[in-house]
């Protein structure tokens, strides 16, 4: 009776969540369109799913907790919610860069987050910009994030790759670049 | 008295784990593979902590006490029942052990998400990866120059003890339908190749009720981990 | 309330009492340290935390976390020697990469300083009066006094909020008063870390008129952050009752005068961390707190021309109103100060590309592109804004 009752709970349990939570579908060739926001070429064979909360997607070949690249579009209270720093539509890229690296910082806590490199770039044909982070965790890994940011109206899209720097950051970083090549803001 | 009894089973589901979960295997790995029978022995990271009210503590004693009796059932198991003979790394220089550390570290990672790859919405993720490829890079061949064989073994355990005081509380909660995470013991092991750094086996052993401060604890845990293991041909033995 | 609610409350109240020796365990007395016996812990409990400490310790050292300065940590530990001179080298002072105003003793003996807390303060009897305070935590033990109060408090409060939850009460007003003395150390602890090193102070020849500024430091950038508390929880009434109680020891004291203060030391050997910390505060987004600690004439001085221009920096990533004129402000004072780098150019000329003065800005931008090194990465969105600008001048001719 135990025995029955325990997999039967396990079960509902199961059924229940997979009715929720979105799921992991397979990248076909072509463009991807999301839900009016963006249009992208994702790279072919990998996997994606949306985020919970609708604010755009994870795509993963490996693993999420191995190399992510993420879509994201936030309003700016929700991206910046931490500094709460008021970005406007008349942030210069420039800034909206400072902006991005500070609430990112500080949402690090005391982990030390090194920026690599920072740039200039057009999103979508938008004036954004290009920034290279890396940290360690915990356990000694060392990871690393290339993002890419601009405003559109009022949020903040970005465009980001991040993945342990032993072996899977390389891997796979330049099938992130060229798809943030084909993003389009629709 | 109907919504206490539901509850009750509820708490005895919790807490009702007596023996290790499935495990989860994964093999693309064939006993050719280690014609020499000998296994570079990565001394394992573990770490043993109490789960208290106010989270958990590691605790150093319990976990120098966790590693030794992990290395001697290791050992013993692998001796006994495989024929694989475990050899200890020669020296390495700081810089080596960093790297060596981050490695194991980057091992963690992967022996999560395989587990991700054979839960319940693994489907898709069987389509990208059939065999279940995993790789940690060619960053160990350090390891392969300086000790002259092939593949690795390397291991990571976690023990969560919980105290009398959270165990408390956690009949408790339960008993009002809510719940406080308890302790629980994971071992996760691979064999690695040392050119590659392709993750050739790994396994993992789950418990809520057993604890590598305990010898039977460990030596149940190891078994389970281990049983999967493709043999050495006799012949390497 | 119905009868099977009544039964589960009955039920816990019933089981509460039998958990107790199961939740608070034995209760240890813990001794402070004396120098006439060896620094060691005393229990298993003390023990334990001294392994966690070790273990700590070698943590932050892997990590990258600690800021290796071997002049600045000896420094320190000089400091610390002169404090306590009779606990020889049990007590080591290392800095942490930290930008908030933090310091922490560990219950080995380690004391950590955050370069958060050191860009703030002004000499060195402000610097020893931190360090007094934290080696007396050592001294007297408190992380395992805390320690045992923890695991007492937390027991009883999850408990105490079942069962009050299970009343209709909840559970916030139960666990309150146990969880609000684990805010920082106790403010018995605090209180008395704060009065043993004061003596010390004293005893090893410190101004001690400079105790109270310490705190004075903290209330500046808990306002500055608007850290909105509930009053349980809220540091900054503790901080000014910090504050009144060393300014009521200092009432007895006659002879600060003759005492050392040690600004010039202090402001010499620390000149170059002060300011990084500072920058890591700007990359951290922390303006208002450096707009409350630059814009203070007294403060500011020590941070030379390099202060005026991160103040100047502060107002123009806050953007509030008015803003844009006191950055500009404050970046003319830090060019009047002789201050001649790129990223002054840069900063005065997105405020005046932002603001529509778009000539300035290109001289601005001008400026900064003639001092920038050529691989400055940064260089590419100022060489587009220059571009825009000089189509838009185009435009306007025409």
């Amino acid at each position: 009776m135990n025995k029955l009752i325990k997999i039967s709970l396990v079960l509902a349990f199961i059924t229940i969540a997979s009715c929720a939570l979105p799921t992991w579908t397979r990248v076909e060739s072509g463009v991807y369109v999301n839900e009016g926001n963006f249009s992208i070429v994702l790279p072919t064979g990998w996997l994606k799913i949306e985020n919970i909360d609708k604010t755009g997607i994870l795509v993963s070949i490996d693993g999420p907790a191995l190399q992510s690249f993420t879509i994201k579009h936030e309003n700016f209270d929700k991206a910046f919610g931490t500094t709460k720093t008021e970005v406007t539509t008349d942030t210069l890229s420039y800034e909206l860069m400072e902006y991005y690296i500070a609430e990112y910082k500080a949402k690090a806590g005391n982990r030390v987050i090194e920026v690599e490199s920072k740039e200039a770039a057009m999103i979508s044909g938008k004036e954004g910009f290009r920034v290279g982070m890396w940290y360690k965790n915990q356990g000694g890994l060392r990871f690393k994030q290339v993002t890419y940011g601009c405003i559109n109206g009022s949020e903040i899209y970005t465009l980001t790759y991040h993945a342990p720097v032993l072996y899977y950051f390389d891997k796979n970083v330049v099938e992130f670049e060229a798809s943030v090549k084909t993003f389009l803001i629709l | 008295m109907v919504r206490l009894t539901a509850l009750i089973i509820a708490f005895i589901f919790v807490q009702g784990c007596t023996q290790s979960m499935g495990l989860q295997k994964q093999s693309s790995f064939s006993a050719h593979d280690l014609e020499s029978g000998r296994l570079l022995y990565i001394e394992p990271d573990v770490s043993v902590k109490e789960l208290g009210m106010a989270g958990a503590e590691e605790v150093p004693e319990w976990t120098e006490e966790g590693k030794q009796n992990l290395n001697v059932q290791m050992h013993k198991y692998l001796r006994g029942n495989t024929g694989l003979k475990l050899v200890e790394s020669r020296a390495l220089s700081p810089d080596q052990q960093v790297l060596l550390e981050e490695h194991i570290a980057l091992y963690s990672l992967v022996a999560g998400q395989h587990l991700t790859f054979e839960g319940p919405y693994s489907a898709g993720w069987k389509s990208v990866k059939p065999n279940n490829q995993f790789t940690l890079g060619p960053g160990l061949k350090f390891l392969k120059d300086k000790n002259g064989l092939d593949m690795a073994l390397m291991t990571v355990a976690e023990d969560l003890i919980s105290s009398e005081g959270r165990i408390a509380t956690q009949v408790l909660l339960v008993l009002l339908g809510s719940g406080v995470q308890g302790g629980y013991c994971a071992l996760h092991s691979g064999i690695i190749d040392l050119e590659t750094g392709d993750v050739q086996w790994t396994n993992t052993a789950f418990s809520t009720t057993h604890t590598l401060r305990s010898r039977p604890d460990t030596a149940e845990m190891v078994k389970q981990l281990f049983e999967g293991l493709p043999l050495v041909p006799q012949e390497a033995r | 309330m119905n009868p099977v609610n009544n039964c589960i409350v009955a039920l816990l109240f019933g089981l509460l009492i039998t958990s107790c020796a199961a939740l608070t365990g034995c209760t240890t007395t813990v001794t402070a340290y004396t120098a006439d016996k060896a620094i060691e812990p005393d229990s298993e409990g003390e023990q334990r935390l001294w392994s966690l400490a070790n273990k700590f310790d070698q943590a932050l050292e892997k990590s990258g976390s600690l800021y290796k300065d071997p002049e600045l940590e000896e420094y320190l530990n000089n400091i610390l020697n002169k404090l306590f001179p009779e606990f020889g080298d049990v007590m080591h002072a290392r800095i942490l990469k930290a930008p908030v105003l933090n310091a922490m003793a560990l219950p080995n003996g380690s004391i950590y300083l955050n370069t958060g807390l050191l860009a703030v303060m002004e000499n060195e009897a402000q610097l020893a009066t931190v360090l007094a305070h934290e080696g007396e935590h050592f001294v007297q033990k408190h992380s395992a006094k805390q320690r045992e109060h923890i695991i007492q408090a937390a027991g009883w409060g999850t408990l105490g909020g079942i069962a009050l939850a299970g009343a209709g009460i909840p559970p916030e007003l139960a666990s309150l008063a146990a969880i609000s003395s684990i805010t920082g150390y106790s403010r018995e602890a605090e209180t008395e870390s704060d009065n043993l090193g004061y003596q010390r102070l004293k005893k090893a020849g410190y101004d001690v008129r400079q105790a109270p500024q310490v705190f004075r430091h903290m209330i500046r950038e808990v306002e500055a952050e608007e850290i909105k508390q509930p009053y349980f929880f809220s540091t900054h009434p503790k901080l000014q009752k910090r504050v009144a109680n060393f300014e009521s020891l200092n009432k007895s004291d006659t002879n600060g005068s003759l005492r050392v203060i040690g600004e010039k030391e202090y402001l010499d050997t620390f000149s170059q961390l002060r300011l990084k910390a500072l920058e890591a505060k700007l990359e951290r987004g922390q303006y208002k707190v450096l707009i409350a600690l630059l814009s203070d004439d007294a403060a500011n001085t020590s941070y030379g021309s390099i202060g005026a221009f991160l103040l100047g920096e502060s107002y123009r990533l806050r953007g509030h109103e008015g803003d844009a004129e006191l950055a500009m402000k404050a970046f003319l004072s830090a060019q009047q100060s002789g201050l001649n780098t790129a990223g002054l150019y840069k900063g005065m000329g997105l405020i005046e590309y932002k603001s529509g003065h778009i000539d300035k800005a290109a001289e601005a931008f001008v400026h900064y592109l003639k001092l920038a090194d050529e691989n400055e990465p940064e260089l590419s969105f100022i060489k587009i804004y220059l571009k825009k600008i000089k189509r838009e001048q185009h435009e306007q001719a025409d």
